[in-house]
């Protein structure tokens, strides 16, 4: 209540207070495990950072990985390429979005991404919570003591992961060592125009600051020879791709509805669709720009549906 | 008992580790994915050589801004999400520049975008032995005297093989090679040739490569010349005393080591081209009354008599012989007209300066006698050989 027990602060407190909503700690700090702590499938709060080295592995999805579905900012730390660099982690403004669409997704966006301005976790420069605020607390405002009993997108509580209108399905532990049967499920849908927008996937989220890599005239095309990396855009059913039966957790894909755990995908259907998740962890990983595995040094994703290509 | 099964557990999880370390996918295979020599532009030297990242930029965007090139046909996002257009359209006919062709920002010679600049070489200096470096690039061949129109190719293609070309997409080098699977031939940087990699695909059969499988053990179709029906002969590879045989340099002379290119290059030129700026005779490569003497239709003992053969081939079996295409031609261009090789059967040097005067060239493989009463009576050196219905394809002599 007043930051302050007798006197003093907690040793469990974040040092930087008092904080708003009359906080022990600020987003990082309690998503941060302590020396020692790490993931182990059964913590209440999601580690998305630790003051040790998380262990990752090749694809962050082997029987000792500690991280969870976003991977962890532990490696922005040293490695400027491995995460978002996100107000409160890193120590110095990195980069402007790339493919930042003003406000084209997201109309409390700024037309363009103000210069110097850091990511944070919440709000309008970040990806949790309300974005119609700068104020961390204020866009978080009722949602992790929300009614959560659905991850319908109609409120931020019932939001998949606290990102305000997006739906899935969320694994209980968060993806720690997931597997085909045990794992999230993403909201996805399938376009035939690049022009397209559902608000509600998992990609339209990315979208909100990298939208000209998902989405608009001639950024990705409507259908192949892409343009870029099409996201929102299900497998086809033909060649390489007709391999990818297996859901993997390397490269998921996503699916238009998301009421189960999907163990087996079709593709040419809409429970295989690409997301920008499918290459990316969205905190970050250990390698080169939030790939979930390592891609300056091999295809091993790629190839999940690329399945020709090996 | 116990010890026995210990051994066969063992030498089983030998095998298995084994199998699983010498496996390697048709991409890693390949001359593009390979790690020591595949594909590494110089603006995306963080990735690994042989890497996907090197030709395809999966949003046009590192860090924010397109890596090089990234000015004219390569600026901004491209299809398939390669560093540049696949080719420029608008470009119906030679000299090509750079940004024409996606392919030519690396084997361009010099200036490439590879990291380490490499040589491309001529068919008559890669698989002939010829001494001249020149051309050193595929571009540089491109732009030669003769050439396969790169727009008519890929339009060709697209007609052919609609299924698997389209014109305004796919980039007309495509059409002989499937840059995915396609294997440095030539053996290079060892030096040694293999026949069992190839380089090309037929265009009707894009996804496997031509000329890789011989037809014995698992591979249940021969692709290699002596495949073809009628005897091949393999020219001689380039030395002053020639005693060994093209495409390898050794012993091998029946076709057993080099891709069929009758059959490869038969799946467009079977058929008259009319496309573009191309104007071309159907090559019947049968035996039919109209086909060549240099396909399987036999020749006849007067034409050896205007013509007798120069070592390895004998006048004995003239008849009997069908020649690959790349005997006398170049597969992307030549300093002589109709892609002519300028070595040919360990004779260098071949330049034909004058539209039809072969003598130089013919003369790699048979013997003519000018003048007077001599197989060639009445004909001068400076004479064309092409017409008076002389000697073309599709042409009786």
């Amino acid at each position: 209540m007043h930051y302050s027990q007798g006197g003093e602060q907690l040793s469990d407190w974040g040092s930087s207070g008092p904080y708003n909503a009359l906080t022990t700690n600020d987003c990082v700090g309690c998503h941060t495990a302590a020396t020692t702590e790490q993931n182990d499938g059964s913590n209440k709060t999601p580690y998305v950072m630790s003051v040790d080295l998380p262990i990752y592995n090749a694809t962050g999805t082997e029987s000792t990985t500690n991280t969870l579905a976003g991977g962890s900012f532990y490696w922005m730390k040293t490695a400027k390429t491995t995460g978002h660099d996100v107000d409160g982690i890193t120590t110095a403004f990195d980069m402007l979005p790339p493919g930042y669409p003003g406000s084209t997704y997201d109309s409390n966006r700024d037309g363009s991404w103000p210069t110097g301005q850091k990511v944070t976790c919440a709000g309008k420069y970040g990806c949790h919570g309300k974005t119609n605020t700068q104020n961390l607390y204020v866009a978080m405002k009722g949602s992790h003591h929300g009614d959560d009993s659905s991850t319908d997108g109609t409120t931020l509580a019932k939001s998949y992961r606290l990102l305000d209108g997006v739906v899935g399905k969320e694994d209980s532990d968060r993806e720690y060592r997931p597997t085909k049967t045990a794992h999230n499920q993403y909201k996805a849908i399938h376009r035939t125009l690049e022009t397209t927008k559902d608000s509600d996937t998992i990609s339209y989220l990315c979208g909100q600051c990298h939208g000209n890599f998902h989405s608009g005239i001639n950024n990705l095309g409507d259908n192949s020879p892409w343009l870029r990396h099409p996201t929102d855009v299900r497998l086809p059913s033909s060649g390489e791709y007709s391999a990818y039966t297996t859901y993997s957790v390397v490269a998921p894909v996503g699916s238009n509805t998301v009421t189960d755990v999907l163990e087996t995908v079709t593709p040419g259907t809409t429970d295989c669709i690409v997301t920008c998740i499918s290459c990316h962890r969205a905190h970050g990983t250990e390698y080169y720009k939030l790939m979930r595995w390592d891609n300056k040094a091999n295809m091993s994703g790629c190839v999940v549906c690329h399945t020709s290509k090996s | 008992v116990n010890k026995v099964k210990k051994i066969f557990l063992g030498l089983i999880t030998i095998m298995f580790l084994g199998s699983s370390l010498a496996y390697a996918g048709p991409y890693t295979d390949s001359a593009h994915g390979n790690t020591t020599y595949g594909v590494d532009r110089t603006s995306t030297s963080q990735y690994t050589q042989g890497l996907c990242a090197h030709c395809h930029e999966q949003h046009a965007s590192i860090g924010g801004a397109e890596p090089a090139p990234n000015t004219l046909d390569a600026a901004g996002p491209d299809k398939f999400c390669l560093l540049a257009n696949n080719f420029d359209t608008t470009v119906t006919a030679g000299p090509y520049a750079q940004d024409d062709n996606a392919c030519f920002y690396c084997h361009y010679g010099l200036d490439t975008y590879q990291a380490t600049a490499f040589d491309n070489y001529s068919y008559s200096r890669t698989f002939g032995g010829n001494s001249d470096t020149t051309p050193a690039s595929i571009m540089e061949a491109f732009n030669l005297t003769s050439y396969h129109n790169l727009k008519d190719v890929i339009d060709w293609a697209t007609d052919g093989w609609p299924g698997t070309f389209t014109a305004t997409n796919n980039n007309p080098c495509s059409a002989c090679h499937n840059v995915h699977i396609a294997q440095r031939s030539c053996g290079k940087p060892t030096g040694s040739y293999d026949p069992a990699k190839s380089a090309i695909s037929r265009p009707s059969n894009h996804n496997n490569l031509w000329g890789d499988d011989d037809g014995l053990g698992d591979n249940p179709i021969n692709e290699r010349m002596d495949a073809y029906p009628n005897t091949y002969q393999s020219p001689y590879y380039y030395a002053v005393t020639p005693t060994k045989y093209e495409p390898a340099n050794d012993a091998t002379s029946n076709g057993t080591n080099l891709p069929n290119y009758a059959a490869f290059c038969l799946d467009c030129h079977v058929n008259a081209v009319e496309k573009g700026t191309t104007s071309l005779t159907a090559i019947d490569w049968t035996t039919s009354m109209t086909g060549d003497k240099h396909g399987q239709k036999a020749a006849g003992s007067e034409d050896s008599s205007h013509g007798e053969l120069i070592a390895p081939y004998v006048n004995a079996s003239s008849g009997i012989y069908a020649l690959s295409c790349t005997d006398c031609h170049e597969p992307h261009g030549s300093s002589n007209e109709w892609l002519l090789r300028t070595e040919v059967n360990a004779k260098s040097g071949i330049s034909i300066t004058t539209t039809g005067v072969w003598y130089e060239f013919c003369t790699a493989c048979h013997s003519v006698v000018l003048g007077g009463s001599g197989s060639h009576g009445g004909v001068e050196q400076s004479d064309s050989c092409s017409v008076s219905l002389c000697h073309k394809h599709g042409y009786e002599f």
